[in-house]
């Protein structure tokens, strides 16, 4: 019994045009897998809100305990990425600070679930395809931002099956 | 590390397996389970059972030899889970899985769920993940 797994991003107005993406990439604009240096983050601005979702499939009995955190890599000056995992309700992305995406992401492995399934961070998906709920990403920086890319950071998203 | 196990079943039949983490438990028979042997290291036909049982009808599990009395014997049944990791960066999107495998009983204990979860590894040996 193995799961699959995905991630699918949604974009525009609500309820959203979802698809699976191979990344995550931010910048200046509202699209799945965009090209960051065709859309910059200028030093001060936002990134537009980043909203995905874990997506699992294949055949598994039991999905729980999501966890998402930073495991690898750090800030730079005046950069910062801010989270929620336990949005229900999908809300078309913005590029002004989101009112969402306010906690600090976990450097290390938060031991507890820190996504929800269900609106509940005990929730789980029992033995049929499913997702989580919302996560909301934002790369926020201040006038201070170095220019150019970014410090190359490792995310990682896990979770317990049966 | 490879891990070896065996599986006694309720009418005595023995069921001994040696292979890789993919492998762990898939040829068993749960319904029919009554205790299972958790080798420490690898190994080829010996196995040992001072390390872990799981005496799965009785709620018996013997750690080193220490028993562990754990939930009513109707509700016992053995669990297998993996707790997969996948890393990824903003830009390259998931690039790596890493997988580990777990095994514990499952109970109900004064009416309430209870989980009693194993784990062995290159670096921590055998350890008790989860008691909720």
């Amino acid at each position: 019994m193995v799961s699959t797994f995905a991630f699918f991003e949604g974009n525009g107005a609500a309820p959203g045009t979802i698809g699976s993406v191979g990344n995550l990439n931010m910048g200046a604009t509202d699209a799945k897998e965009l090209v960051p240096a065709s859309f910059p983050i200028f030093a001060g601005d936002n990134s537009y809100e980043k909203w995905f979702v874990g997506s699992w499939g294949g055949t598994f009995t039991k999905i729980d305990n999501v966890q998402f955190y930073m495991s690898a890599g750090s800030y730079g000056t005046g950069e910062v990425l801010k989270w929620t995992g336990s949005r229900t309700l999908y809300v078309q992305p913005v590029a002004t600070t989101s009112t969402f995406a306010v906690g600090s992401i976990p450097t290390s492995d938060p031991g507890t679930a820190n996504v929800t399934i269900g609106s509940s961070l005990s929730g789980s998906l029992v033995s049929s395809p499913g997702r989580s709920d919302w996560v909301v990403l934002q790369y926020q920086t201040t006038a201070s931002a170095n220019p150019g890319t970014t410090n190359q950071k490792t995310f990682t998203i896990q979770w317990d099956e049966q | 590390m490879n891990f070896s196990w065996c599986a006694y079943y309720n009418d005595s039949r023995l069921l001994q397996f040696e292979g890789d983490k993919e492998n762990f438990f898939k040829d068993i028979n749960f319904s029919e389970l009554n205790n299972f042997v958790l080798a420490k290291d690898h190994s080829n036909t010996i196995f040992d059972e001072s390390v872990c049982l799981v005496s799965v009808q009785t709620g018996v599990i013997y750690l080193f030899g220490i028993p562990f009395f754990f939930g009513e014997h109707d509700s016992n049944r053995l669990v297998y889970y993996r707790k997969v990791k996948k890393h990824f960066t903003m830009e390259q999107g998931i690039s790596d899985t890493e997988v580990i495998h777990y095994f514990g009983i499952q109970a109900t204990v004064d009416g309430v769920n209870k989980k009693m979860v194993f784990g062995l590894n290159d670096t921590k040996g055998f350890f008790v993940l989860d008691n909720d």
